[in-house]
């Protein structure tokens, strides 16, 4: 099993594939794992695609401390370095693309194109755990939540209708290995309390900000649709594509569009 | 029921006996019927007895909006208006008596004397809701966390041990007037957000603080003895009282002693 210790942890990850370096970037609390259902696939075949598990994810280290989006990031810079993986496309998901744009922002050269999929600068108002979510984990459990939520937030109505074997598929994947609660916590904090919202200028690199039409869901303040254009506004040289009928996970339940959309930007 | 309208909300109360008003102030999330099964019957012998429930428990309102300690002082000066009471000895424990401090800063005409029970100025990093809280109401339900948190915070190994009818005595009332698990997080949240600290040389009037020798929630930055002594000092004229042998729920645990401190303070 491939891991390096890093910033005092061990951290998990897996490479795939030969040319350019890919990184990606889960949402909050999720290891690299969901990354294999179809990402890996695809854009192993002509990049060396590079997934991980965030400290407090999947098989890498759990230290019960504060963790911020800074940690994430820095925790990745050192899985670059130990890589020597330079230049590398950058796709984070939700949270992942806040640890992404962070990466852009302090270690510029390790990033060659950015895609911010399903995310945002910052929370402007609710700085610590969200009083929905933890009512919600509270009344359903952890694990009852985390599945009503990845449905309600990841698909719509229509798709979880006509395709619940396939939402079964990916929460297996996802529900698997899912982390203690204590760390699912310490993820929301991290997430609610980054803001990049006033650095976005200084993002150079060609970025790709990707979002469902559909992705509205409210868990504080402020919808990724609303945060995704306030991205696309804020960073330079960003183009902004809305992926019609799709809420917050595109890549499990379209992947030949968010591939074609991804790829055709990689080919700009 | 006798309520009293107040910022648009109905605020339930009960009324008992004559003399000099005493209002009290009940814990986080606490509705005003804990105060029968001790309190109100002793000073309600001599003393016009104000209980009530906070918005968001018991039978008053609960509106699903942000709640301050401010709000809750707000809602018992309308109904001390609402009572034609000029001025009144003012008990809090714990939350309660952060919302005193605050009756005693913004209406100090309101108040005769000052009695805060186990309670502090600020939390110090406190904002939000707390992640150990929120990782055990998650992990073992609401109800079970109230009871398991009280039992631990409130009362001492040796009276769990050797007094379990008085124990469940309190826990019927405690348990049975709990509200929906919202209204304990915007209790909480309210809390956290509490900030008298900079401003305890300003209150005046006599002051009881009272906390019992065995309170420390190892779970907390700053325990309730702590804060207690922060207080202390901090008033210019308050009396220090430590009750021996006590945790946080002395009211319910060892009455005879608590009153008597108490009523030596009125005395004098």
């Amino acid at each position: 099993m491939p891991r390096i210790r890093v910033n005092d942890i061990d951290l998990y990850y897996e490479e795939h594939g030969q040319g350019r370096p890919m990184v990606f970037l889960s949402e909050p609390a999720c290891d690299g794992e969901v990354w294999k259902i179809n990402q890996v696939g695809e854009f192993s075949k002509d990049h060396r695609v590079i997934t991980f598990d965030y400290r407090g994810t999947g098989q890498s280290s759990k230290p019960s401390i504060d963790y911020t989006t800074k940690m994430f990031c820095d925790d990745l810079v050192g899985l670059m370095d130990h890589l020597g993986a330079e230049q590398a496309i950058v796709v984070g998901h939700s949270m992942g693309g806040r640890v992404a744009q962070l990466l852009a922002l302090d270690h510029a050269k390790k990033v060659h194109k950015l895609v911010l999929a399903s995310t945002g600068a910052h929370y402007p108002l609710t700085k610590g755990l969200p009083l929905k979510i933890i009512k919600e984990m509270i009344e359903w459990g952890y694990e009852k939540y985390e599945r009503n939520h990845t449905i309600l937030v990841g698909w719509t109505d229509e798709y979880v209708k006509r395709h619940p074997e396939k939402i079964e598929a990916y929460l297996k994947v996802r529900m698997h290995n899912l982390c203690p609660v204590e760390f699912y916590l310490r993820h929301l904090i991290a997430r609610q309390s980054h803001d990049t919202s006033q650095r976005l200028k200084d993002i150079k690199q060609p970025t790709l900000i990707l979002v469902g039409d559909g992705d509205r869901n409210m868990t504080s303040e402020i919808n990724h649709r609303m945060s995704s254009e306030i991205l696309a506004q804020g960073i330079p040289n960003s183009k902004l594509v809305l992926l019609p009928n799709e809420r917050h996970s595109y890549f499990f339940s379209n992947p030949d569009l968010a591939h074609k959309t991804i790829r055709e930007f990689i080919a700009e | 029921m006798p309520t009293v309208r107040t910022n648009e909300t109905e605020i339930y109360y009960e009324v008992h006996g004559q003399g000099q008003p005493f209002l009290f102030f009940s814990e986080t999330a606490c509705s005003g019927e804990i105060w029968k099964l001790n309190q109100v019957a002793e000073f309600s012998k001599d003393h016009m007895v104000i209980i009530h429930d906070y918005r968001g428990t018991g039978r008053s309102s609960k509106p699903s909006i942000d709640y301050t300690t401010r709000m809750f002082c707000d809602d018992a000066v309308a109904l001390l208006d609402h009572l034609k009471v000029k001025d009144a000895i003012v008990l809090g424990h714990s939350m309660g008596g952060r919302v005193a401090q605050l009756l005693a800063l913004e209406y100090p005409d309101r108040v005769k004397k000052l009695i805060l029970a186990s309670t502090g100025a600020s939390f110090p990093g406190g904002a939000g809701l707390p992640l150990q809280m929120c990782k055990e109401m998650i992990e073992w339900g609401y109800e079970k966390y109230v009871r398991e948190h009280t039992i631990q915070v409130g009362f001492t190994d040796d009276f769990v041990r050797s007094q379990p009818e008085r124990l469940e005595a309190f826990f019927k009332v405690r348990l049975a007037n709990l509200g929906p698990v919202e209204f304990y997080l915007r209790h909480v949240l309210s809390r956290q957000g509490h900030d008298t600290s900079g401003r305890l040389k300003d209150i005046r009037m006599p002051t009881l603080v009272m906390v019992g020798e065995n309170e420390g929630d190892p779970k907390v930055v700053m325990t309730h003895r702590m804060s207690s002594d922060v207080l202390a000092k901090g008033i210019p004229n308050a009396k220090f009282v430590m009750l021996a042998q006590q945790k946080h729920n002395y009211f319910a645990s060892d009455p005879a002693a608590v009153h008597k401190v108490i009523r030596e303070f009125l005395r004098n």
